[in-house]
């Protein structure tokens, strides 16, 4: 009995050692923007924080947790900002997301996300779509104009080691969301894609 | 009533400059050391990920603060006058001001790493893993001092003071202490991310001393410093001092022989 407690202490020390690795690197940097004060401030070094406003609400990435993922499956490369939305960063908010769907693209590792630098994406064309959810529900956004812009996308290498890769941009659109006209306006992300948060299956 | 007491303070002054006159000046030399602690700014800098103010939630210790020392020696000239009640000096001291990011302690090692970037292109952001980065920095200080010696001459005796500095450097290092011993082969390109020291800065300090010894031989001096305030330039430097306390040992010769208080 003993020895199994001894066994499970010993993995679990294990496990989170392997989890702690440049959880630094991974936490929210949320600076303000002096213009837009509930947005982050646009950055480029990985701050893991994205916001925009939706309909002037900001809809911003919480202070813990995964601002981003990027999820390759079933011939669809999805982009998740995952957030809150809320009339303050420190309020508890409605949980909402924004997602971006690329069909054209398809990626093989984290790495590969590499070739979206400088990218600059039509959401109105049909290789790409854009959903938002908010709380529980998903919607489908009938997009009237818009982009997404992949400003700079860079490897970051800690010790000489690949960790992950940084996306940082700016989005915006007007669309029709479950019938009714909606703006999302000086969007910016900048987030890590690494192994912990790339997902193809 | 306003008249009398305009007449009263300048006999008194008229009095004390003429028994300055009378009295013999006293020279003293000092020979000195002594260190002050310094609090410094957050190391706020866009080349560091780390936690510089973390949440309530977080314990204390997960911060990464910017810590200062400097430790000196030098010699002093000292003059009396005023009945030997105030004296003023100056001289010159040799300073060095260790700075350091990351430390816990002034004299431990951070039981943490941070993030360093280094290296940046249009591809890739590298970043080095450090328990702390250093730097050790010297300067030729000019200290100008007031001491006030109100009580009479016993053997051990207390007495105040105020001062000013001036420092301007004349070297510095830096030195990067790694998460990773092979990362100590990139230590010139890790620590050009550093800032110099402040090329110059000045610095006030209240203090109070013990004497040791009679005004006529030499003596051993215990100084505090509290506080003692250092203005350095507005411009970007590695860490900013700004305030904290610190001591001085000194020891005494006399100048002047035979000379009464």
């Amino acid at each position: 009995m003993k020895r199994g407690f001894l066994y499970t202490g010993l993995a679990m020390m294990l496990i989170s050692g392997a989890c702690s690795d440049e959880t630094e690197l991974q936490k929210n940097v949320f600076i303000h923007d002096k213009d837009y004060y509930d947005l982050p401030a646009y950055s480029e070094w990985g701050y893991n924080t994205f916001g925009a406003y939706y309909d002037m609400v900001p809809l911003v990435s919480d202070y813990t947790g995964t601002p981003a993922k990027i999820i390759n499956t079933a011939g669809r490369t999805s982009f998740y900002l995952n957030g809150h939305l809320s009339s303050g960063y420190y309020s508890a908010g409605t949980d909402a997301a924004i997602i971006f769907d690329f069909f054209s693209f398809d990626p093989q590792s984290y790495t590969d996300l590499l070739s979206l630098n400088n990218l600059t994406a039509d959401l109105q064309s049909p290789v790409y779509a854009v959903r938002v959810k908010i709380d529980t529900a998903t919607y489908d956004c009938d997009i009237l104009e818009g982009s997404l812009v992949f400003t700079k996308v860079r490897n970051l290498i800690v010790d000489k080691k690949q960790v992950e890769v940084i996306l940082s941009g700016t989005f915006g659109f007007r669309a029709l969301v479950d019938q009714e006209p909606v703006a999302v306006t000086m969007g910016r992300f900048d987030v890590g894609i690494g192994t912990n948060n790339f997902f193809r299956y | 009533m306003k008249s009398k007491l305009l007449f009263c303070s300048i006999m008194v002054l008229f009095m004390a400059f003429s028994l300055q006159g009378q009295e013999k000046k006293l020279k003293f030399l000092f020979v000195e050391s002594g260190a002050d602690f310094l609090d410094c700014e957050e190391p706020q800098k866009d080349y560091m990920r780390a936690d510089i103010d973390p949440l309530w939630a977080y314990y204390a210790t997960d911060r990464v603060r910017s810590l200062c020392y400097s430790e000196h020696f030098g010699i002093r000239l000292e003059y009396r006058f005023l009945k030997n009640k105030l004296g003023i000096s100056s001289g010159l001291r040799y300073t060095r001001m260790f700075s350091s990011i990351g430390k816990t302690s002034y004299w431990t090692d951070s039981p943490e790493f941070f993030y360093i970037r280094y290296r940046m292109d249009a591809t890739s952001m590298e970043y080095a893993k450090v328990y702390g980065l250093s730097q050790k920095a010297s300067y030729l200080e000019v200290p100008l001092e007031f001491r006030i010696y109100p009580y009479s001459d016993y053997p051990v005796n207390v007495y105040y003071k105020a001062g000013v500095s001036f420092s301007y450097n004349i070297g510095s290092g830096s030195a990067v202490d790694f998460y990773e011993a092979p990362m100590e082969n990139y230590e010139a390109e890790v620590a050009a991310v550093i800032e110099d020291p402040p090329l110059y800065y000045g610095s006030f300090h209240l203090g109070i001393g013990l004497k040791i010894g009679k005004i006529n031989k030499p003596g051993l001096i215990l100084e505090a410093n509290l506080p003692v305030a250092v203005a350095v330039p507005d411009e970007a430097c590695f860490v900013k001092p700004q305030n904290g306390a610190g001591f001085q040992i000194m020891v005494r010769v006399p100048l002047t022989k035979n000379e009464k208080k």
